[in-house]
């Protein structure tokens, strides 16, 4: 059975590439590909914490209503 | 974005599509007090969207250009007779009200976002103005309530099936017009008069505004 395949190839300007491949001198990230992984990662990571809906009390929605209702924004 | 949420985000935006071309949709024009809203109304007045606002709320120390409201939309979710009228037009819709539209029209929005200090400091001055108290809440937690509202704010517009939002920041606005105006532009399908827009915009009210 053929090896299930585990990476593709995703395409980046060449400057861009230069520009990783500077930055990552001298750090523990072995290739461009690896750095573009971790920071991929991390941003999706932060997209899906962002679209996380945050706790708001009745208490804490009443607090905004008030003050739209003093600005004169809402009956 | 998973496959299951794609195919919901290509119907929504097919959908949407599909009224505007139609005429079915209604423009919004959103966001928190003093967020830039009124300005927005009166760049797309000048760039060839008729608002529907009633001139009830007059212009006043706050707002020299006038409000652009129409107070009916202040009775959500009892009255929602007005929105028929209000097809093809754009309607200032505060944020907290834009959750009651009913979902049997589809709303293209424009929701204004600010710096959330500017957009306190300008309320206190409001606030003030109108001899209320603008430390009834501490400045701090205010803070952290807006931001976290407007958090959410955002998600249900995301999640709902009958609104599509294209989100500007008044600094950006203030600071770079053109790019803001061609992206609202594009927004309305390209059917907007960019250069009157860019005349509505006023720098000397922003720099007096808080």
């Amino acid at each position: 059975m053929a090896e299930e395949r585990k990476h593709t190839t995703v395409s980046i300007p060449l400057p861009l590439h230069r520009k990783i491949k500077a930055r990552i001198e001298g750090t523990g990230f072995t290739s461009v590909s690896d750095y573009v992984t971790y920071v991929l990662r991390e941003v999706l990571a932060s997209l899906e914490e962002e679209e996380k809906e945050e706790v708001f009390s009745e208490e804490e929605e009443e607090k905004v209503k008030e003050r739209l209702r003093a600005l004169g924004y809402l009956d | 974005m998973k496959i299951s949420e794609q195919s919901t985000y290509i119907i929504k935006i097919s959908v949407i599509q599909w009224s505007f071309m139609n005429g079915n949709v209604v423009y919004i024009v959103s966001g928190l007090p003093r967020s830039g809203t009124s300005l927005m109304m009166k760049m797309l007045e000048e760039g060839g969207v008729a608002p529907l606002t009633d001139n009830i709320r007059e212009a006043d120390v706050d707002n020299p250009k006038g409000y652009y409201e129409f107070e009916r939309v202040k009775k959500l979710p009892e009255d929602t007779g007005w929105l028929p009228e209000a097809k093809g037009k754009v309607v200032k819709v505060l944020a907290e009200l834009i959750k009651h539209l009913p979902d049997d029209h589809q709303y293209k929005i424009i929701f204004m976002m600010r710096d959330i200090d500017e957009i306190i400091s300008s309320q206190k001055k409001m606030m003030i103005n109108r001899g209320e108290d603008p430390e009834a809440v501490p400045e701090s937690e205010m803070r952290e309530l807006l931001r976290t509202y407007l958090k959410n704010l955002k998600i249900f517009v995301k999640n709902h099936p009958k609104m599509d939002a294209c989100y500007i920041s008044y600094n950006d606005l203030m600071r770079e017009p053109e790019l803001s105006i061609e992206e609202i532009n594009e927004f309305f399908n390209g059917s907007l008069d960019e250069g009157k827009m860019r005349d509505a915009v006023d720098h000397k009210l922003y720099r007096n505004r808080y």
